[in-house]
Parts: C-alpha cells; structure tokens; sequence
C-alpha cells in the first residue's frame, strides 16, 4: 500500500509515518506544494494525506486537481484549521474524510485503513483474523463461523483495533473515537472502559482468542502474531 | 430630536426672548415719548394762555371756561405752577375713571392774579402704545414664521448628503463587506464627512479582517506544535522497553496535550462568535433537532441509565445558525448528562418562546452566578474544560436570548427564551 504524507512538518510527517510502518504500508513525503502536486500527478497512491495549509499554495487545489483528472486515490484531509467551511468543501471536492489537527494517530490510521478498504472494492469486504471473520458489508462479526451479536459501538471498536493492530491505543484516542466531539464533555474513561469490558465478553464468550490485551496505566492493545 | 428641529427650537427661544425683550423697551420708550408729548402739549398751551390771556376781555373769560380741558378761578395770590397725574371720570362713560394729566399755574393779569388748570387725558397715549405694540407683535410673528419655512426647506435640501451618510452608517454591516454610497455633494464638510466614513470603514474591515485572519493562524500555530507532540507520545507509548509507570506518565500527558488543544478550540470558537464569523441562518424546526441529536448522546443516555423525556409544545421554527445551536445543544445536554446522578432523569421542554432543560443532580459547589464565567467549573472533573457555559451564554448573547440557571429541591434547570 502506497502513501503520500503531504505535510510541511517534517516530524509530524515522520511520525505518522513511523506509526503506519508496521501495517506494510508503504509511506512517501511532500513537504511543499509543488512536490505534492508533482507525485501527485505523477504517481498513483493508496491514499494521501493531505494538509491544506502548505509553502507554495493551498491545498485544496491538489484536490482540485485529482479530481480534474479523475484519480482514484482516497484523500483525507489532515488540517490545523478546524474550519467548518474547509471541512464541507473538501468532502465536496472528493476528500474521503477529514481530520483535525492534533489528532490521535491511532485514529488516524484506524481512518487510512477504513478509505483503503472502500477503494479496493474486491476482497475488501471481508476482514479474516484467525477465528474471527468480520463483514464490512453486512456489519457483522461471525466467530468459528458462529454470528456474534456486537452493538454498533462494539463493531465499531473492532474495526478500530483492526485499523490498529500491534498497536498500544490510548484510553483517550478510545474515548475520542466513540464519542467524537462530545468526548471532552464527559467521564469517558468509564465510558470506555463499560464497552471495551462489554466487547471482551462477547468474544470470550464466542470461543475467540484473547486478543485485545489491556497495557495497564495507558490503554489497549489488539495482539496479532 | 431631529437637527431641524433642534436649531428650530433654539431659533424660536432666541426670537421669543428678542421679542420679549424688544417689547418691553420699545412700550418703555413709546410710554416715555407719550409722556413728554402730553406734558409739552400742556406746556405749549400753557405759553398761548400766557400770551393771550391780557388781552382778553373779562365778558369773553366765559369762552376759556366753557373749554373742557381748561379752567380759570381768580384768586388773591399767584398760584405756584405744578404738574401731576390724576384719575377723572370718564366724561362718555359713567363709572370709569381715566387718566389725566393736569396743569396748573398762576398768572398775573391787569385785573388780579388768576389760576389756570389744563387738564389732558392720556387714554389716547396708552391706546396708541398698543396698537404699535400689536403691530409690532404680528410682524415680528410673520418674520419668525417666515424664517422657519425656510429654515425648514434649507436644512432638509442642505442637510440631505449627511442624513444619506447616516443611513448608509446605520446599514453598515460587518460581515458584509460592500463599500458604501454616498450621494454627491458641494459642500466642503460632507464631502470631508463621507472621505472620513469611507476611510474608517475600510481600516475597520481590514482590521476586521486581519483579525479574523490572525485567530485562524493562531489555532493553526498553536495546533500544529500539539499535534506534533501528540504523535510522537503515541509513537512512545509503542515502545516495549516502557515500565508500566512510564506509561503511565505519558498517558497523562497525552491527555494534557488533548485538553490544550480542546481549550484552545473553545477559545477560539467564543472568539469566533465574538466575531460574529456565524452569520448563516437556517430556520430550525428546535424539536426535530433534539430528537436528531439525542442519538449521538444515546450511549452515554444508557450508559448513566439516565430517563430523558421530550416534551414539545408546538413545533417551532428558530432562525439560528446549525453549527451554533448543535454546539448549544451539546453543551447544554452534556451538561445535563455530565453532572447527572445514576438512574437519574433529564426533562427537555421546549415552548413557544423558550428552552427549558432540567436535570436532578447533586448541590452546585459554588455561586450559581459565577457558572457563566469562564474557567469556572461546576465539579473538579478533569474532563471538563470550564467553558461550556460561557459557551451557552456567548451563544445566547449574541442571538439575543436569556439564559438562566437555577437550582432548586435537587433539580439543576438552565432555561433559555427568545423573542
């Protein structure tokens, strides 16, 4: 998998990088316009991670561009300004999603892997994990071929621990991802905890593996040899 | 009061006390001239009587007699010669009384020493002072409303290049960013007026403008440093080499970082509105809103075990920006939710002109006045930034709705109408 980290700054370009290399993706860079617009046009990718504010131009005409000469590449939209305006005219441009700065990085590769998945239409439905079967079409999780019953937050959660595979995923990242903009407001680490606890039971239960491993004083970590 | 009218009304003053003023100095003068005629006139008769009175013959005395103002008496001495005022009957008129000036003086004549009375009556003077005082009065009204006719026509034409400019000040509107139109004018001071209005309204939008240019870079400078501190504590917290410790401290200052860039967003979001950079309007249907939103809250919903109860009215329409009411609602439920007890109950109540939310929950620990002030937080929860009220109140303020909050028999209740 190929993708492109448009972003000015070098460290946030390299982590991101570092925490995506794991997952055999495989990661470029741009750190100005002109470069992004160039590989852009040039090569194909997987995805591209694109920050709107760069030296040299305004992202948006990077877009502006794929969609003119009708790439297939999925684009999310990592930007600083959490502008309402920027959001929606960037998912009109043909932008696959759209993540604020700072972000979780767990959050963010759960994304990559959510845009990935949509754009390779074939054997993309189908997530296999030993045991565990999930089907992204139907939303459901079959265990030793057995249909498991997961709420949506619980599906939910898998599909981000299957973004994040081998990864130690915060509390925080956790509660941000199933409550959104809310999760500032409230107690969440009990929030998260209620459903992570709700989530191991049932795979337990199903016969599956313990793989959702809790790393104590951080968060979780979904093992996968 | 209108300029017209004010420079109206202090012309009026200043004409009434001219004319109040004049009107007493010329009836002073008038009284005085009068005076002094009515005495000379006596005098000037007084110097004929004297001239001729020798050679009068005494048979013909019955003639000076038979004059109504003139009276002659022999007597045995010369009478000292005076002048006085004194009230007579009105010979035409019984009962009335009028006034008269009389004059008396001896003379010698060949045949003994004679007294001569000349009586005047000065009704006539007084009737004459009047009569001018009239005039004058009915000229100067004319004058008075002469001039402000054209006082009026003069100011409303004069003038009207600056009411234009005022009108155009009272439309002016900050977000939108047309310049203004003035209508042309000769004269120097409006011309310099409209020069001055254009000038300032550009420095305002400009400033306005740079303003809003320099809260967005700020989020964006403050957020790309903490966006890069966050990633490389998530791409610490993979290490294996880590003790549990460790990991700890570098959980918690995820969550710093995390509650920065949350209270730096908040900041700049009451800027934003501050600002007035929400200028979109939808009408919203408030009860569909709710019940939309709620489904996003659902999981904490149950997750509290908490009862919530919508109880709409009449189904209403408020003219409000969809961004600022969700950022409304969500405060406001997150609110009701957070400072919630277990199994405890939300009502959401929304009538014709306002929004009442009320939730059970333990004691406020401070003064329910300071709620709406920044970086006041109701609980010590770590969670919770202290803004979410001056959130609610910001919003309110600049829609021009009430916010209230009250506590009473266990109920936390924050109401908030429009109209």
């Amino acid at each position: 998998m190929r993708i492109l980290i448009i972003e000015d700054e070098p460290e946030l370009a390299k982590s991101i990088a570092d925490y995506l290399l794991g997952e055999n993706y495989l990661c470029e860079f741009a750190a100005s316009f002109e470069e992004a617009f160039e590989k852009v046009t040039t090569y194909e990718y997987n995805c591209i991670l694109l920050d709107l504010m760069l030296p040299g131009g305004d992202g948006m005409k990077i877009l502006e561009e794929l969609k003119k000469q009708n790439k297939q590449d999925g684009v999310i939209i990592i930007s600083a300004k959490n502008a309402l305006d920027d959001k929606i005219k960037g998912l009109h441009l043909g932008a696959d999603d759209y993540l604020a700065k700072p972000f979780h990085l767990s959050e963010l590769a759960a994304r990559i892997y959510s845009v990935i998945r949509r754009r390779q239409f074939a054997n993309a439905n189908i997530i296999q994990q030993n045991e565990l079967k999930i089907d992204l079409l139907a939303k459901t999780l079959l265990i030793h071929n057995t249909p498991v019953l997961l709420t949506k937050k619980e599906f939910d959660l898998l599909l981000f621990f299957m973004g994040n595979r081998n990864r130690v995923i915060s509390k925080n990242a956790l509660a941000e991802h199933l409550s959104g903009d809310l999760a500032d407001m409230l107690d969440n680490h009990d929030f998260v905890y209620a459903h992570i606890k709700n989530l191991k039971k049932k795979l337990t239960e199903a016969g599956c593996d313990n793989y959702l491993k809790t790393v104590y004083g951080t968060g979780y970590k979904w093992e996968n040899e | 009061m209108t300029l017209s009218n004010k420079t109206a009304l202090s012309f009026l003053a200043s004409a009434f006390v001219v004319a109040a003023l004049g009107g007493v100095f010329s009836h002073y003068l008038l009284m005085y001239v009068f005076d002094r005629e009515a005495t000379e006139q006596l005098k000037a008769q007084q110097a004929k009587i004297l001239r001729e009175i020798d050679k009068i013959e005494d048979s013909e005395q019955k003639w000076f007699a038979l004059a109504d103002s003139i009276s002659i008496e022999n007597t045995n001495f010369l009478v000292k010669e005076s002048l006085s005022d004194t009230l007579l009957p009105n010979p035409l008129e019984t009962g009335e009384m009028l006034d008269y000036r009389i004059l008396i003086f001896g003379v010698k004549t060949h045949t003994g020493f004679v007294k001569v009375t000349i009586s005047k009556a000065l009704y006539e003077t007084e009737d004459l002072v009047g009569v001018i005082l009239l005039i004058f009065g009915v000229v100067l009204l004319g004058l008075i409303i002469g001039l402000l006719i054209i006082n009026y026509i003069i100011s409303n034409r004069l003038w009207r290049p600056f009411y234009q400019a005022l009108q155009q000040l009272q439309s002016f509107k900050i977000q939108e960013q047309k310049p203004l139109s003035f209508m042309a004018t000769t004269t120097k001071e409006f011309g310099v007026l409209q020069q001055n209005i254009n000038h300032l309204t550009h420095r305002i939008w400009h400033d306005y403008n740079s303003l809003k240019q320099f809260t967005e870079n700020a989020s964006h400078e403050f957020q790309t440093p903490l966006a890069v501190i966050q990633s490389n504590l998530e791409q610490l917290i993979q290490s294996d080499n880590l003790h549990e410790k460790q990991l700890t401290k570098i959980s918690e200052l995820i969550e710093s970082v995390r509650h920065l860039s949350k209270l730096n967003q908040t900041l700049l979001l009451l800027v934003k509105i501050e600002n007035q950079q929400f200028t979109e309007m939808v009408a919203l249907n408030l009860g569909d809103f709710f019940r939309q939103k709620l489904q996003f809250w659902e999981v904490w919903i149950t997750h509290k075990a908490l009862e919530i109860s919508i109880l709409v009215d009449k189904e209403i329409l408020l003219n409000i920006n969809p961004y600022l009411a969700e950022v409304l609602l969500n405060n406001l439920l997150g609110n009701a939710i957070k400072h919630n007890i277990p199994r405890g109950i939300i009502t959401i109540k929304l009538t014709d002109n306002s929004l009442i939310i009320s939730n059970t929950g333990n004691e406020p620990l401070q003064d329910t006045e300071k709620l709406w002030q920044r970086f006041q937080k109701g609980n010590h929860s770590s969670d919770s930034h202290g803004l979410g009220m001056a959130l609610i109140q910001q919003i309110c303020e600049f829609y021009g709705f009430e916010a209230q909050y009250q506590y009473s028999a266990l109920l936390h209740t924050v109401k908030i109408a429009w109209k």
